[in-house]
């Protein structure tokens, strides 16, 4: 796992929290390899990018967190986790994390890194069921709650050259 | 500002972010569309004077819908905003003949700057 891959993801996710949501976050734990199943804190989306390495995003929040994101991105108050519109908006907030986090990574590495749309659910405790690939979590404690960025990858096994 | 504009992106949030903020600014938001296939069949339609694209989106993505734009119109006026904003990125979609690339998120200030030219 190459950890300064990580780095940039927790940092666009710093920035992005306040920029398009004014909230703080504060570093709680930083990133260490993840080996057990991931379970779901209240609302979790999942980015894929692919390029010369393919890896993964994950951003998992409390709900009382998700629903403050989602407000002051939308500039709507929602009763449910499991709102449509919460749930979007908290997708293309990744989306936006995980854009800035691979246009620092495509820079200064030339990965090459492009998004697939992310997919988005809500659930505490539901188990996030994806590809195992080699990851690292950390942690942000913000006023709301806390958030867990996992972020995985690994190296293409072969190129097609056609 | 009064310029009539065509949405392409998949994310609901984004395009109801983008509308209010063109709105705000005095443009006027002829459609909006989910994908690059749908912005395509907008276009012929709404014949707007300037269209908004996202890059990553599924059935055809911004780069396609782009060149498929340019196919049908080469003076369309197509400003890019993407969530990925690489110099390499920026390079290869400017060269489809662009006229702006905005990174995501934007602002009022960013939409404005980037029409005004037009």
């Amino acid at each position: 796992m190459e950890m300064d891959y990580c780095r940039p993801f927790l940092d666009s996710l710093k920035k992005m929290i306040v920029e398009m949501a004014n909230i703080k976050a504060k570093e709680k734990k930083s990133f260490s390899p993840e080996d057990k199943v991931l379970t779901s804190k209240g609302v979790t989306s999942i980015i894929n990018f692919s390029g010369k390495v393919k890896g993964r995003l994950v951003l998992d929040l409390e709900q009382e967190l998700a629903a403050a994101v989602a407000e002051n991105i939308t500039g709507k108050v929602f009763d449910s986790a499991k709102d449509n519109k919460l749930l979007s908006a908290i997708a293309e907030f990744n989306n936006i994390v995980a854009g800035d986090g691979i246009t620092s990574l495509n820079n200064k590495y030339s990965l090459g890194l492009n998004l697939i749309p992310p997919v988005v659910f809500s659930g505490k405790g539901a188990v996030i069921c994806i590809d195992k690939m080699p990851s690292a979590s950390a942690e942000c404690s913000t006023q709301y709650g806390t958030v867990r960025i996992n972020v995985a990858f690994e190296r293409r096994e072969a190129y097609l050259w056609m | 500002m009064n310029k009539k504009v065509l949405i392409v992106d998949d994310s609901n949030i984004m395009r109801d972010l983008l509308k209010k903020a063109l709105i705000r600014i005095g443009c006027t938001v002829c459609g909006d569309a989910r994908n690059g296939r749908e912005g395509i069949e907008m276009f012929k339609t709404l014949q707007p004077d300037i269209v908004f694209m996202d890059i990553s989106m599924p059935v055809m993505d911004g780069v396609e819908a782009i060149k498929g734009l340019k196919e049908l119109e080469p003076d369309a006026v197509i400003i890019v905003l993407s969530a990925v904003g690489d110099e390499q990125t920026v390079e290869s979609i400017k060269e489809l003949g662009v006229l702006a690339f905005l990174k995501k998120p934007f602002n009022d200030k960013s939409i404005l700057d980037a029409i005004s030219s037009v």
